[in-house]
């Protein structure tokens, strides 16, 4: 058995395209017969409302940081074959703080997910924005860091910050994997910056996703965006996205 | 994996209604019909069955599947270009290996055809969350209108919504609909006219102490007549050579009866009954030797350096002739009017309700338990006898006299099972096997060089590779004389271990 991949979404700035990619991407994993558990890392809990899954009353950050059967209890199965889902609790918003108060606060996340190992083939991160704590433990843990980008200015300004933060840490800026999301080729701007891209640091991907309205009826139908709509240019994008990232 | 809970449902149940009935805690949501056709495959001796196995076939797609859950257990893939077919037939390597552990010489026979048709229906939450699947399962098997209809509802629970999948169950009971460990699987291949798994080629008998030893003589000959009679088809078809293999011991053990359970039926009966049976099993005995060599090729193959194997082909083309020839003859026998008038003289003496007072002999109304404890405990003081004046210097004849007669105490050990205590008896049948065992492969691996160097005499020095024949049969004579001098050299240890103290107690106390 091979072992666990561990998948990261992540990005300083929101609104990027993290949590549909996240749900897509582990979407395709599943449905090539891989063993998947996405787990939510973020309080908003937007993947969780994707698949339409709330946490149990009683589950919580504190649950979730002490591991074992606490998390074990509180994975729930999704619609579709093979793909389970760790849901986020809005107590998730403290995560920071709870860390801060654990014994090698930096790699707890990882210690929480290796077990998983048995049970899955891939296991997706979908995190919250922002440098925190809590992701320097995403840093530790994953194999992969997908990096959505959207080409302006600001976006990209975001990624090099992550590209420093990454060679200050001293942190392997290999794992970093860049690509561009809600791509909009009418504009002049978007068309500028990627074809710039080998200006950039790092490895960006190939598979560009582009912007469209079928990804944000995700929020209406709560499926994954290739379950109801498997022909749509953006789930075609996601498919060779998935491809590259397992190649 | 969670497990699936199976229900029997009434022939009126349907998924529309039960919907209404949870209306109030969850909504359903109906998925396409679909319809599959299927075929069941399994052995003559049920060995997947036994095994909570099955393989059945569907789009040309093989699957093994659990009788006991809904979860495949390895898809095969591909499959063989026709049925009857063996584990060498599956294109796939891993299918292979896999059914070769499962079949071994055995052949896959088609047991049941059906069309499968499952309606399914996921349970939703209010957050229109799918919390558990329901599927029903129908099947219609067999040719004859109207044909027979099975079905079954599958609850399959959803990770993490265990309370609403309890919810549902309750309903499913509320609703009269009662659970059953039995998946439709096992149901459909009771239908297949074959009871599964209901395959013995040993006998099955379950006699008293106090039965009049002609008659359990006679069940014993009925039990082994109705082996032969299952066994013919597959033998004329050429389906496996354990048909033929099986149809053998039952005439030998036939006759074993006959000769070792004296003076229940007049000489004159038990000879005639004995010539018949001995004419079955004389048909059959060129075939079943040329069948055990061509079963051998792989091992033969496999005990020579690689560069000699080539050597061994001219010989097994030639056997497999042999054995083709063979078999066209064992079919116009089984055609023949003698073959004909045997299994009809053999059919009336073991059918006929009570034997007529001109066919029992003298010891015909003596319980047969008292009967079983003489003979055994003399075959067994025999065996001790002879086995014991075995030397290392002993001729190997002695040695296959010691294999018949262990032969023989086998088979009444297997005829009177049900007399005796179940465990000490298995306990006894397990020791003999092993002495057996090492007295059988010493006899094959002797007739096996026999015949090999009769081969290898009959090479011609100018014939067609003669050289490489000759190296591969040289190769192979002195892998299997060595095999043959290891095999003696253990028969002291495996013979001091069966007339061990235990097991002369044990058989004491089960004969005396």
């Amino acid at each position: 058995m091979h072992p666990l991949k561990i998948v990261a979404l992540y990005s300083i700035k929101g609104g990027v395209g993290k949590t549909t990619s996240c749900v897509n991407l582990a979407y395709f994993s599943a449905l090539q017969g891989k063993r998947t558990l996405l787990c939510d890392l973020d309080p908003q809990g937007s993947a969780s409302f994707y698949f339409r899954i709330r946490p149990e009353r009683k589950y919580s950050s504190s649950k979730f940081l002490k591991g074992g059967k606490k998390v074990d209890k509180n994975i729930k199965g999704t619609d579709f074959e093979n793909l389970d889902l760790l849901p986020a609790d809005f107590s998730y918003r403290n995560l920071d703080i709870e860390l801060d108060g654990c014994k090698r606060s930096r790699k707890r996340l990882r210690e929480v997910l290796q077990p998983f190992g048995d049970a899955y083939d891939y296991l997706f991160l979908d995190c919250p924005p922002n440098i925190t704590l809590v992701s320097e433990n995403v840093f530790r843990a994953a194999d992969v860091i997908l990096v959505p980008v959207i080409p302006t200015t600001l976006s990209l300004r975001c990624y090099l910050q992550l590209v420093d933060f990454f060679k200050k840490e001293r942190l392997s800026r290999g794992m970093l994997r860049p690509y561009f999301c809600m791509v909009e080729s009418r504009k002049s701007m978007h068309r500028q910056i990627i074809g710039d891209v080998n200006a950039y640091p790092g490895r960006f991907l190939q598979a560009q996703i582009p912007y469209l309205s079928d990804v944000e009826k995700m929020g209406v139908f709560r499926q994954p965006l290739p379950y109801f709509k498997p022909d749509s240019r953006a789930a075609q994008a996601y498919l060779s996205l998935w491809g590259e990232v397992t190649s | 994996m969670l497990s699936a809970r199976f229900f029997a449902i009434p022939e009126d149940f349907s998924l529309n209604e039960f919907e209404e009935k949870v209306a109030d805690a969850f909504s359903g949501q109906q998925e396409p019909k679909q319809t599959v056709r299927r075929t069941y495959f399994d052995t003559f001796d049920w060995r997947l069955f036994s095994r909570n196995l099955t393989l059945a076939e569907s789009k040309g797609k093989y699957t093994l599947s659990s009788l006991v859950s809904p979860v495949a257990v390895s898809d095969l893939g591909a499959g063989p270009r026709q049925i009857p077919a063996f584990w060498q037939d599956f294109p796939e390597p891993a299918a292979r290996q896999h059914l070769q552990e499962l079949l071994g010489v055995r052949a896959l026979l088609a047991v049941a055809r059906c069309m499968h048709v499952t309606e399914s229906m996921r349970i939703l939450n209010q957050d229109a969350k799918t919390v558990a699947r329901l599927s029903i399962d129908s099947v219609e098997v067999g040719n004859k209108r109207p044909k027979q209809k099975l079905a079954r509802l599958t609850v399959q629970p959803i990770r993490g919504y265990a309370m609403a999948c309890a919810q549902v169950v309750n309903m499913l009971a509320k609703s009269g609909l009662s659970e059953t460990p039995d998946t439709l699987l096992a149901a459909t291949l009771s239908t297949s006219g074959r009871k599964p798994g209901k395959y013995i080629s040993k006998p099955d008998l379950q006699l008293t102490s106090e039965t009049p030893a002609a008659v359990a003589a006679q069940q014993i000959l009925e039990n082994l007549f109705s082996v032969i009679q299952e066994n013919e088809a597959g033998v004329l078809g050429d389906i496996d050579s354990e048909f033929l293999h099986d149809f053998r011991v039952a005439c030998r053990r036939a006759r074993s009866a006959l000769t070792q359970i004296k003076g229940v039926f007049t000489d004159e009966t038990t000879l005639t009954l004995k010539q018949h049976f001995a004419y079955l099993g004389q048909i059959t005995n060129r075939h079943r030797d040329l069948d055990v060599y061509l079963l051998q090729r792989k091992k033969y193959e496999h005990a020579l350096a690689e560069e000699l194997r080539a050597g061994l082909r001219p010989l097994f083309d030639s056997l497999e002739r042999m054995r083709n020839n063979e078999h066209q003859k064992l079919r116009t026998a089984m055609k023949s009017k003698r073959y004909r008038e045997a299994l009809a003289a053999i059919r009336e003496f073991v059918e006929v309700e009570e034997l007529a007072g001109s066919a029992v002999g003298a010891n015909s109304s003596l319980p047969i338990q008292e009967v079983a404890k003489s003979t055994i405990l003399k075959r067994y003081k025999k065996i001790l006898r002879d086995g014991k004046r075995i030397t290392k210097e002993s001729p190997d004849q002695c040695l296959h006299d010691l294999r018949i007669e262990c032969k023989k105490l086998r088979y009444l050990l297997e005829f009177f099972e049900s007399l005796f205590h179940a465990e000490k008896i298995t306990v006894l049948i397990r020791q003999l096997k092993k002495l057996q065992e090492n007295l059988g492969d010493f006899n094959d691996l002797t007739v096996q060089q026999e015949d090999l160097q009769s081969h290898l005499r009959k090479l011609r020095p100018d014939g067609k590779n003669a050289i490489e024949r000759g190296a591969a049969l040289g190769g192979l004579l002195s892998v299997l004389h060595r095999q043959q001098l290891r095999t003696r050299s253990e028969f002291e240890e495996k013979f001091s271990t069966f007339r061990s103290r235990s097991n002369r107690d044990l058989v004491a106390e089960l004969f005396k």
